[in-house]
């Protein structure tokens, strides 16, 4: 098993935290993806956090059991870093440093079975379950806005995949896997409204043959 | 130059632009386009239905056809530059389409 962490960092925007960490998750995802593609070439990852904002999320902490089985066989890795202090007295920063990272893989039912009997046994709180899948975990991380990104963290994160991770890792590569959409291939349909209202569409600028920039989040506009 | 530097040459070179906030909450991104009066389409993602399709910090030029021509997978602080947007744009049009 190889996990490695890159650069990263934490930039505060708007009321949330931003954690920003595009190297260190590459590297995250591309481990994992590597290891699931061998087992069924598709890959769902939910992330373990509140979908509110960072104070919800401290302050309601939940992990159940049922909810797991509620998406399926979605199998977790969560590390936490326990705080006692009331969520509504922190900063931002000092939220995202009680946390680590979450992510669940939907894989296979064994493995899921695996994972899901180490969540038993892993910290729970500060995490709730999400409904949502991801096909990348690039967005996993994003919506929980948090990354591994620390010496303590990363020891946390190898200890729970010594721990419950498939030991046979004969045969499965270590190379990068790029799952994005790539170049050539056709873009995900969407459909979202900007700030003035208006819907906007992939299908909607195919319709009118128009080309698009579609741009996620940036820093300076 | 920033971003909406280009938001004229953008659409004369062919293309429109929409960008996606995937953090902060939709009233933060509303506030933020009205202080910044970008001159192009802001929407709010923070829920991921759109960039869990593509990647966090990423720009796609897409084609009339739905056909992904040019990616970039940057860092939040170190993105495409405008410039490079549009030289990919302008070579999207030189190819024909």
């Amino acid at each position: 098993m190889i996990i490695e962490f890159g650069e990263s960092g934490v930039s505060e925007q708007g009321e949330r935290p931003h954690l920003v960490s595009s190297q260190c998750v590459t590297k995250f995802r591309s481990s994992f993806y590597s290891r699931i593609r061998c087992r069924r070439r598709s890959l769902y990852i939910t992330p373990y956090a509140n979908a509110g904002s960072p104070s919800q999320r401290v302050s309601t902490p939940r992990m159940s059991t049922s909810n797991l089985l509620r998406v399926g066989l979605s199998l977790a890795l969560l590390i936490v870093v326990a705080s006692t202090a009331p969520a509504q007295s922190r900063t931002p920063a000092e939220i995202e440093r009680t946390f680590v990272g979450a992510a669940a893989w939907q894989v296979d039912e064994e493995l899921g079975k695996t994972w899901q009997q180490g969540l038993a046994d892993f910290p729970d709180q500060n995490h709730e379950p999400l409904s949502k899948e991801f096909s990348d975990l690039t967005a996993a991380f994003a919506y929980g806005r948090m990354v591994p990104d620390d010496a303590s963290r990363l020891q946390s994160v190898r200890a729970f995949l010594a721990a419950f991770a498939p030991s046979d890792t004969a045969g499965i590569s270590d190379e990068s896997v790029d799952l994005l959409p790539q170049v050539g291939q056709k873009a995900p349909d969407f459909h979202i409204a900007d700030t003035d209202g208006v819907q906007h569409s992939l299908a909607g600028y195919m319709r009118d043959q128009r080309a698009l920039i579609l741009v996620f989040s940036r820093a300076h506009w | 130059m920033e971003l909406r530097d280009y938001v004229d040459q953008f659409p004369a070179a062919g293309a429109e632009m929409l960008a996606l906030h995937c953090e902060g909450s939709v009233e933060g991104t509303e506030k933020f386009a009205r202080r910044r009066n970008l001159g192009f389409p802001l929407g709010n993602d923070g829920e991921l239905e759109v960039v869990s399709h593509y990647s966090v910090t990423s720009t796609y030029l897409i084609g009339p056809d739905g056909v992904i021509r040019a990616r970039r997978l940057d860092r939040v602080h170190d993105r495409v530059s405008g410039a490079t947007i549009l030289a990919a744009v302008q070579d999207l049009n030189s190819e024909g389409r």
